[in-house]
């Protein structure tokens, strides 16, 4: 047998067995039901600290994988498990720049909130101002619309 | 940290009116410059806004004074396009907002009076699409609509002022030459200074950070985000905040996410059904 198949082979079984340990748990008992919404059916009742796979999420509902099925619970209830070591590296977006970021040297004032500079000046402040109609093109852009929600009274 | 010494003076001066007014009750001293001058800065109800700007700006040099900006320009109108969208949602549309990415790994955004908000790149690289930042931003935005800093900096600026004046008035014991002294004296607005520090390294009240949890939600809701983006961000704080520097600043300054997310409860229950952009693959094009 060819070893790259072998090694392959396995790779493919790391990494599907990754994807497979639960990610999260849930905070309280909570229903899991057959569609993100409160009219699903109920597949079955969770226990606080079920140990779930986040599948996707939609609005306030994370789609989950429980040994009793996949379904939908309402994603207040749930928390992320700590990620492994290798992920908490701070992601994985490059910036375009052609500085590179420093790890400010913090002294024992606890107020230095940032480091690694000079200090800003006003003029730097208002040297990206952007207008209210740069604002609304931009949202236009992204397809979004402004709409009327009041405030939750709790 | 010398640039800050006038704005904070004049501050004071707004802040110590209220104090003196009832202190020249009290003790026979001439204080009618200070008086008129105090008077002049808080008269109009427009001026008040330019001074709470003004102090925003005072406040912004400090807690920056060793940052960095964020040197790339089409990141900074990004962000600043987020966050101007977002204002424009809420009681404050008219006010100068100015959003700034500084350049620092740690996970940290903050407000100043007045709408200046500022977001570490450290914080963009832990989001993972722009409905995220946009709760981020309008949780910032939040507190300068509320002027939770402001009130803050009055509050604690008033308590712990009010003793120092009791003192200086007795000191002065009825010489009015001596009442010029609050200007030229440092002191005042060294306390001042202090007090702006604690605020930003302490951190608001729990109310006031619950409150900007809540109310920027709903902010993001209006301006078209998914506004339960903003609940997956403290769920993933929730699950990485240690004791490291990167959450050094932030840990000190908020309540645990777990407490910020038992809160929202209600509102995420109320607004879990709302659709809204998310807006991954632009938030990925402009911070690859």
């Amino acid at each position: 047998m060819n070893i790259k198949y072998l090694i392959c082979g396995f790779v493919f079984f790391l990494s599907t067995s990754t994807f497979a340990s639960p990610n999260a748990f849930t905070v309280r008992s909570v229903p899991l039901l057959s569609t993100p919404s409160l009219s699903g059916s109920v597949i079955s009742n969770l226990n606080k600290g079920t140990n779930l796979q986040i599948l996707q999420r939609q609005g306030g509902w994370y789609q989950v994988k429980v040994p009793a099925g996949t379904g939908w619970i309402k994603m207040i209830a749930v928390r992320l498990k700590r990620p492994a070591a290798a992920e908490t590296a701070l992601g994985t977006i490059q910036y375009r720049s052609n500085t590179t970021l420093t790890t400010g040297v913090r002294g024992l004032d606890e107020v230095k909130w940032v480091s690694g500079g000079q200090g800003l000046s006003l003029q730097q402040l208002e040297q990206y101002k952007v207008t209210t109609e740069q604002a609304e093109a931009f949202a236009k852009r992204g397809s979004l619309s402004a709409r009327g929600v009041d405030y939750v009274q709790e | 940290m010398c640039k800050s010494k006038y704005g904070l003076r004049k501050i004071s001066l707004i802040i110590l009116s209220a104090l003196f007014l009832s202190a020249c009750q009290v003790n026979n001293i001439n204080l009618t410059p200070l008086m008129s001058a105090t008077k002049k800065s808080s008269d109009l109800f427009e001026k008040s806004l330019e001074e709470e700007v003004e102090l925003g700006q005072e406040v912004s040099l400090v807690l920056l004074k060793n940052a960095a900006i964020y040197n790339v320009s089409d990141v900074q109108y990004y962000v600043g396009s987020i966050g101007m969208w977002l204002a424009q949602q809420t009681e404050r549309p008219d006010i100068p907002w100015r959003f700034t990415v500084i350049r620092d790994d740690s996970f940290n955004a903050f407000a100043t009076p007045g709408g200046y908000i500022y977001i570490t790149t450290g914080t963009l690289k832990q989001l993972d699409n722009e409905a995220e930042l946009a709760g981020v931003l309008a949780h910032e935005i939040s507190h300068v609509v509320r002027k939770h800093h402001l009130n803050a900096i009055q509050k604690e600026a008033k308590m712990g002022v009010a003793a120092d004046l009791v003192r200086f008035l007795k000191d002065a014991d009825g010489d009015s030459q001596n009442s010029t002294v609050a200007f030229g004296d440092h002191s005042l607005e060294n306390k001042l200074l202090m007090t702006v520090e604690d605020i930003y390294s302490d951190g608001l009240a729990r109310e006031d950070e619950l409150e900007a949890d809540m109310m920027g939600m709903v902010i993001a809701a209006r301006a078209g985000y998914d506004p339960m983006a903003y609940i997956r961000v403290l769920q993933k704080i929730d699950a990485v905040q240690d004791k490291s520097s990167f959450w050094q600043t932030f840990s000190k300054r908020h309540p645990p996410a777990e407490e910020r997310l038992i809160a929202l409860e209600s509102v995420a229950d109320q607004l879990s059904q709302m659709q809204g952009e998310e807006l991954s693959q632009r938030y990925k094009n402009m911070l690859r």
